[in-house]
């Protein structure tokens, strides 16, 4: 099957706006009352710059069908802890009616986990679109092709500490408590940062080791040809 | 690192590991300073940094090494820092996190120069990245020894003293500490540069000293 690369541009630039209609029907819905209004803005705030930011830079970025999906599938994640507040997001009443037992129980959690599992998947699932644009910029392959996007995940985490941390600071009160959304853990920003980080070496080892397997495929393909 | 830099950090190193406040806190705070030049000496070859590089690393070590004698909150500058600003707490520790970013920002700009021949405000912006991500590594590993050696202290741990917001003031410190070195290495690039094509003189661009070799293999 041979498609010229525009064709392939044509499909992929589809594919990227298809997303951004299922993304936008899936983010005003859940716009429909929020839990807080004034949280739901908050964390929405930079959801609508990183959206605007990637349709305008999307002919630059030319993200691969797999790193959008994984971008609008993080979006959505993030925009159910927006809609019912980080901090209140009933999943545990959610899996309790699918399976009948308790999550929270199950695992021995104390305080609603939904943002430590969303920081998790931001490493999961952001790492591999950060590393596609990294390494197509400065050209790295090998070790610092894996270990800088994971540098990069890691720090905009921290940074994502720093704003919860300002945001708390300007808002105060309930408001910040509930954008900042510790829940009383006197280690939350630590435990944020790791959990990122920890997702990001989930998915670059994950994604060095198919480009492993896939390579040295390529070699067992290829080396009867050249010796015939 | 150069042998005299060397030597005079294990030196001081040694001179303040006589008789530190706390032994415990000495060594745990001696762990990776030592791990990081022991990695330096190791990597030498592959990584060989300017003069000017292990001159503000051994700077840097050399302020580490004086908040652990003291175990941070009981160094007598914060002391009296704190006592002439009325501050809450000791504020040393955030003196050495600007100073992490302050210090360390020119050694990892000439690595990541080195390594990747790319534009420079894309190298500038990695190397803040990279900074922010290794101050929060820190704050991380901090959080770790906290709660292995007094898990019921909190945040009221040595590292913290109390304050709720420690991790995040800690980075800010070390994002700041980096900005501003960002800003005097572009200075101080920008300005030689223009000193050295002052008129008057026969222009001759400047030898690189080592060629931009780009890591992708």
């Amino acid at each position: 099957m041979a498609t010229s690369s525009a064709e392939r541009d044509v499909a992929r630039s589809r594919y990227f706006w298809i997303l951004v209609a299922l993304f936008a029907v899936i983010w005003l819905a859940l716009a429909i009352r929020p839990r807080h209004r004034a949280d739901w803005a908050l964390e929405n705030a930079l959801v609508v710059l990183v959206v605007l930011v990637l349709v305008l830079t999307r002919r630059r970025l030319a993200l691969s069908r797999l790193s959008s999906t994984l971008i609008f599938l993080y979006l959505s994640l993030h925009s159910i802890g927006a809609h019912y507040t980080y901090s209140e997001v009933p999943y545990d009443a959610w899996f309790t009616m699918l399976t009948g037992h308790s999550l929270n129980g199950l695992l021995g959690w104390q305080r609603n986990n939904f943002d430590r599992i969303v920081h998790f998947v931001y490493g999961l699932l952001l790492t591999f679109p950060v590393r596609e644009v990294f390494v197509r910029a400065t050209g790295l392959t090998g070790f610092w092709g894996y270990f800088l996007p994971m540098d990069l995940t890691m720090s905009s985490s921290a940074s994502y500490e720093l704003i919860e941390w300002g945001a708390a600071m300007v808002f105060g009160g309930d408001l910040g408590i509930a954008y900042v959304g510790a829940q009383g853990d006197s280690w939350d920003a630590q435990k944020d940062m790791l959990l990122a980080a920890s997702g990001a070496l989930v998915s670059m080892t994950f994604t060095a080791t198919m480009a492993q397997a896939r390579s040295s495929r390529h070699v067992r393909l290829r080396r009867p040809r050249r010796a015939g | 690192m150069p042998g005299a830099f060397l030597a005079g950090y294990l030196v001081f190193w040694g001179a303040m590991g006589l008789t530190p406040l706390d032994g415990q806190n000495w060594v745990l705070s001696s762990v990776l300073p030592l791990t990081f030049v022991g990695a330096l000496i190791l990597g030498r070859r592959a990584v060989s940094l300017s003069v000017a590089s292990y001159a503000l690393i051994t700077g840097f070590l050399a302020l580490h090494t004086v908040g652990a004698h003291y175990t941070y909150a009981q160094v007598p500058l914060g002391r009296w820092l704190q006592s002439a600003l009325a501050l809450e707490r000791n504020h040393f520790d955030r003196v050495v996190h600007f100073a992490f970013g302050l210090f360390l920002t020119y050694p990892l700009l000439e690595v990541f120069q080195r390594l990747a021949a790319a534009r420079r405000m894309f190298i500038y912006s990695l190397v803040l990245m990279t900074q922010l991500g290794l101050a929060g590594a820190w704050e991380i590993i901090e959080s770790w020894v906290a709660q292995l050696i007094r898990p019921d202290l909190g945040t009221a741990f040595l590292g913290a003293q109390g304050d709720p917001w420690d991790a995040q003031r800690d980075m800010l410190a070390a994002t700041c500490g980096t900005v501003v070195a960002l800003l005097l290495t572009a200075g101080g690039q920008w300005w030689l540069a223009a000193w050295r094509a002052r008129p008057g003189t026969d222009h001759v661009a400047p030898a690189r000293s080592r060629p931009a070799r780009s890591i992708a293999r």
